[in-house]
Order: structure tokens, then sequence, then C-alpha cells
């Protein structure tokens, strides 16, 4: 069975508190449109639109009720958008996660069969604590006939400027032993948030190597590793944990990464994975829809672009980043890095200037590792762009972890500061504030999930070419080691044979 | 928005064709993800003359549009990036990447650049 989540922007939030908390002090309700996100191991119930009460359809008498009406126009609503619908009421005064009285289970499971048959997708069901604007959720599937019971929810993320997150227990997210100084700096409740969240890495080298680390020592125990690259010399200058020794067998970034993270991690109960496929692959793209929250530390279009989708469509937050350098001839210039979130309200990457649109299917193709076709493209353009130094890679890293603590801890209430640009030579800071670009295509598909169809899967020319010529390498480091191998038995096999001649 | 901006559904080679045929080109073919037509030249070396122009299409256009133009008969560009086109000999492949496209997403703006392509090329 697929773990569960839910997900919805803060503005939906922002919508479902106006509705749910009155005046009187009394339980309302609603129904809410949902999208599924269906990654490998979870499906996420993306909320994307309340479907607001008439009047007459709920009756508000302290509980609260309502009329079959409402809950039918909700379906047939529903399913016109292609979603499900998630019945929505408020506990006034709770400040927890909140379980089903047997007054809500009835509610709850007497519609479950019916929202299912009409949407085609099951019923969904959340409770609003009042007291701390916080939700619990559960997803309601058919244990026997005429039987549906709920599977809950691991956690309920808003996603905007900040990232709140609900967690249906505050226990056995962190060890206190390596984590004291932390929690004392931020707290107990936003470390068990850290310890919580699901988080992807998509590229392990000289960004991502670093982000991985500050993540696993600052409490971050699930983690999902992606590079499809190998270990080669000339990276042993930027990735941290990168060895001679991984270089000469050639193992993938990401197994390195993952490695290391193991060793390193102060988790109580670390579940660190990697793979060698891209975002655009379905490997890579079923891991990242099981996350919470993912670092883009890759220079390529593709893998942005994908990951902007992921953003927006999905409602995982996408904390993007990079370094470039200006070398000058004789005298280094300058170099500058950057840091920001892409996610709902935010400036998306392609508004932002990461990636160009024009360039993505060629890097789909491969034609980006092809060195005829760089050639033609301008002196200036980042895609020539290689030099690059630990301490600026370093910077980027610290930066990009900062951005996604500040949407998560939030210090003195600011959780965002806007897209920030370093400058090395003047150490100035630049903010950019501004939201996306009219008709901004990836703020448009904001909340649609799955039923947007995006980000695509595509086959990745270079990804594939890598993992090949990555496993012919191993596979000759293999056939080289079972030679040896073999030969020292035959040694052997003389010795002790000449030893028993003696 | 375009008028030739279209719904989230429609998407893809056959998306591209549709495009293609609202604005009256002619010749349009679709065999898997490529879209193939003649093109009147309108400016440069070759105006006037027609080229057959193919498009080997994403799955997700018009999100993200073709990387460049195929052209036949074989046809040099004076800023050179002319690679052999996995078409035939026939074809030559003009690896010249989309400018702009996040401000507009169709063939409009997909053919404006291959013109613009060939209004560059001022000798035969």
């Amino acid at each position: 069975m697929h773990r569960f989540s839910v997900a919805l922007t803060s503005v939906l939030h922002a919508q479902l508190v106006d509705h749910l908390v009155r005046s009187d002090g009394d339980e309302d309700l609603a129904f809410v449109v949902w999208k599924p996100s269906m990654g490998g191991s979870r499906m996420t119930a993306v909320l994307s639109e309340v479907v607001l009460p008439d009047a007459g359809d709920r009756h508000v008498h302290g509980n609260v009720s309502f009329e079959s009406r409402y809950f039918m126009r909700a379906c047939d609503h529903a399913a016109r958008l292609g979603g499900g619908i998630a019945l929505i009421h408020s506990h006034p005064g709770a400040k927890t996660w909140q379980g089903l009285s047997s007054d809500d289970h009835a509610a709850e499971s007497g519609h479950a069969a019916q929202a299912t048959q009409l949407t085609g997708l099951p019923l969904v069901g959340l409770t609003f604590s009042g007291g701390n604007s916080g939700y619990s959720a559960r997803v309601w599937t058919r244990a026997a006939p005429r039987v549906w019971e709920p599977q809950w929810a691991e956690s309920v993320r808003v996603v905007g400027q900040q990232m709140r997150v609900s967690l249906p227990k505050l226990a056995d997210n962190y060890d206190a032993r390596y984590q004291r100084r932390t929690i004392e700096a931020w707290g107990e409740e936003r470390q068990h948030i850290l310890g919580s969240l699901r988080i992807g890495v998509v590229g392990a080298g000289s960004v991502g190597s670093q982000v991985i680390e500050a993540l696993v020592r600052s409490g971050v125990g699930k983690l999902v590793i992606l590079d499809y690259d190998a270990v080669e010399d000339h990276n042993l200058d930027r990735i941290l944990n990168a060895t001679v020794d991984d270089a000469e067998a050639g193992y993938f970034k990401a197994e390195v990464a993952w490695r290391a993270a193991s060793r390193h991690a102060t988790h109580p109960r670390p579940t660190i994975r990697w793979s060698a496929s891209s975002a655009i692959e379905s490997e890579g793209l079923a891991l990242l829809k099981d996350c919470d929250l993912i670092f883009s530390c890759v220079d390529r279009p593709a893998g942005r672009a994908a990951l902007n989708a992921l953003a927006y469509a999905h409602l995982i937050p996408v904390v993007d980043g990079g370094v470039l350098v200006t070398p000058g001839r004789k005298v280094m210039r300058g170099a500058e890095w950057r840091a920001h979130v892409a996610a709902p309200g935010r400036r998306c990457l392609e508004c932002l200037g990461q990636f160009d649109a024009g360039l993505v299917q060629a890097d789909r193709d491969g034609l980006l590792a092809d060195p005829t076709y760089l050639a033609q493209l301008p002196d200036d353009s980042p895609l020539k762009r290689n030099e690059n130094v630990f301490a600026f890679s370093a910077a980027a890293a610290a930066e990009q972890v900062l951005a996604a603590l500040r949407m998560i801890v939030t210090p003195a209430g600011i959780a965002d500061a806007g897209a920030q640009t370093f400058h090395f030579a003047l150490g100035t800071v630049d903010f950019d504030s501004r939201g996306c670009d009219s008709g901004c295509m990836y703020k448009d598909m904001t909340g649609a999930a799955d039923t947007s169809g995006r980000p695509a899967l595509h086959r990745h020319v270079a990804a594939e070419t890598s993992r090949a010529k990555t496993q012919a390498r191993l596979d000759e480091r293999h056939r080289k080691q079972a030679t040896a191998r073999a030969s020292a038995n035959r040694w052997w096999h003389r010795l002790a044979i000449w030893h028993r001649g003696r | 928005m375009s008028v030739l901006n279209v719904d989230a559904a429609a998407r893809g080679p056959d998306e591209f064709a549709r495009q293609l045929n609202l604005l009256g080109i002619t010749g349009v073919s679709v065999n898997g993800s490529w879209v193939s037509f003649d093109l009147v030249i309108p400016m440069g070396a070759y105006a006037g003359a027609t080229r057959r122009i193919a498009a080997e299409v994403p799955v997700d256009f018009p999100d993200m549009p073709p990387p460049g133009p195929h052209v036949s008969p074989p046809t040099i560009h004076p800023a050179g990036a002319v690679h052999a086109s996995a078409l035939g000999a026939d074809w030559v492949y003009w690896s010249r990447p989309t400018p702009g496209w996040a401000t507009e997403r169709s063939v409009r703006a997909w053919l404006r650049h291959v013109r613009s392509l060939f209004a560059q090329v001022t000798s035969a």
C-alpha cells in the first residue's frame, strides 16, 4: 500500500481559515477538490480548490452537518476537473493532530463509497485544528465489502513563502544526544519537522555533496540522492567526501554521497537512498514525487525544467542555486552564486532565468554534452562555463540550505528573503522578491498535480550514456578483480602442493 | 495570450501539426515524433525558394520547443552548427535553440526563429 500525504498552497490554506474559523466558535466544514500526485511509494492528495457551501448546504449547531445536495455538487465539480473530493471540518480549540470521533468516523466512512464511485478517486478526510491552524488527514480505502477504513497521512504540508508541516506525532524524529545545540537554536518542534521531511537532492557534485552533508548534520533523516555521473579526477577539488579511490574506481557521485551521508547522519533512524537516474526518467521522477522538499543542484535545463514543474504542479518546493565564475585573462574578474526557492507565491526558475526552455530538448537528446553543439552557443552561455572553486560551491550550498531553513524555521517570522545573488568581488548581495511574470506557464499549473501531465517522462541520453560508461568501467574492474583472485588462488594451490611435497 | 496557445491537453507532434495547418503551412506530415512541412523562404539568399523543414517535436510541446530545424535539401548556414541529420543524407540539422520560448510557446514563434535563421543566409 502506498504511503499517503496531503499538500495545499498557503493561498488555499488562507481561504480555508477564512471559512472554518468562525466568530461564534462553532465547528464548520467544506468540501475541497484534490488531485493525485503518485510517487513511487506515496500518494499525495494535492488540494486544489475549495467548494464553499451555499445557503442551506450545511447546518452549524455547535457541531456541523451537511445536506446531500452539497456533497453531490462537490463530487460533480471534482469529477469534471479530474479530481477527487476531500471533506474538511474544524475543531476550533484543538492544537494537535486530531483523531476521529465516532461521529466524524461515521460521516466520512458513510460517504467514502459514494465519493469513490462518483469521482473515481477515494474520499480524503481532514480535520482543521483551530488552535494552531494545523491539519490531520486520512484517505478512506475499502477494507472489505461495505467496510471503509482510514489510512492516516504521514504529513500535511502547506506550501507558499513559508512551509508549514502538520505531523501525526512529534516523536523519534531526532536524537537529543546529537542535536542539542541545534535544538537550542530553533526548538524541538522545528527539529521534529526537519527530521520528518523526505528531502530529495538532485545532483551530488560540488554543491549537492555539501548540501547533503549540511542536511544530515542538521538532523534530516529521509534523503533521496540522484546523480547519474561518476566521480572523475577533475571533480576531486570540489566534491566533498569523494576520494582518489572513488575516482579510480569510477563510483557514481550519488553512491559516494550516500556512503558519506549514511556515516554522518545524526537522525536516529536514517533512511537514505541513492539512484543513478535523472529527474526526467521514470525511476528518478517517482523518487522525487515521494519528497516534501527538493534541492536542485544541477546546472542543466532539462532537470531544472522538470523540477520547476514539480514545485508548482505538485507543491514540492525546489531550492535551487548555482555558481558562475568569470575568470578573466590574467586576473580573475569575479564570481557569483545564487540561492532561491521555487514554490507557489515565489518566482519560478524559468522566470528567474535559471533555464532556457529552448535548450531543454537538446539537453534530453544529449547535445549539451556534445562539443560540436556547445561550440555554436554564445561564448557567455552558462552551459559552456565549468570554472568553479570549492569555496564558491560551499557558499552556494550553505545559502541553499539556509533558504530552505528560513522557509521552515521562519526566524523572526520571516520565511522568504527573496531570490539572492552573492557577489564574490564586492561581497554584496542582490535580492529579487518579484513573483512570476504574467502568463507564466508554471504558475498556471499550481496544484494540478498529475492531471497537469507535468513533468513528462523523457529519455535522457546523457544519463544513459553516463550509466553505460560507468557500468562498463565497474564491470572491467570486477573482471580484473576476478582475474587477480583466480591468479592468487592458482599460486596458493601450487604453494600448497609444493608444501605437501616437502 | 496568443490565439495559438492551446489547452493543456493538446500537446506533442499532433499539436505542432495542428498549429502549422492553422497558419496555412502546406505539405504538413506527421511521422511519429517528426513533423515535416514546406516553407517558402521569405528573406535572405533563398528568398522565394521552398525548403522542406522537419522538426523532432517533444511530447511536451508547446511547453518545450523542438531543438532546431532539419532542412532539405541540405543548406549551409553561415554561422555553422550544421550537422548530419537523423533523417538521412538529403537533410541537414541546424542545431539552433529557439530564443525566448517562455514569452510565446507556439509554432508561430518557432517558425519566426527558422525564418530568422534563413534571413542570416546572405549568399547561396
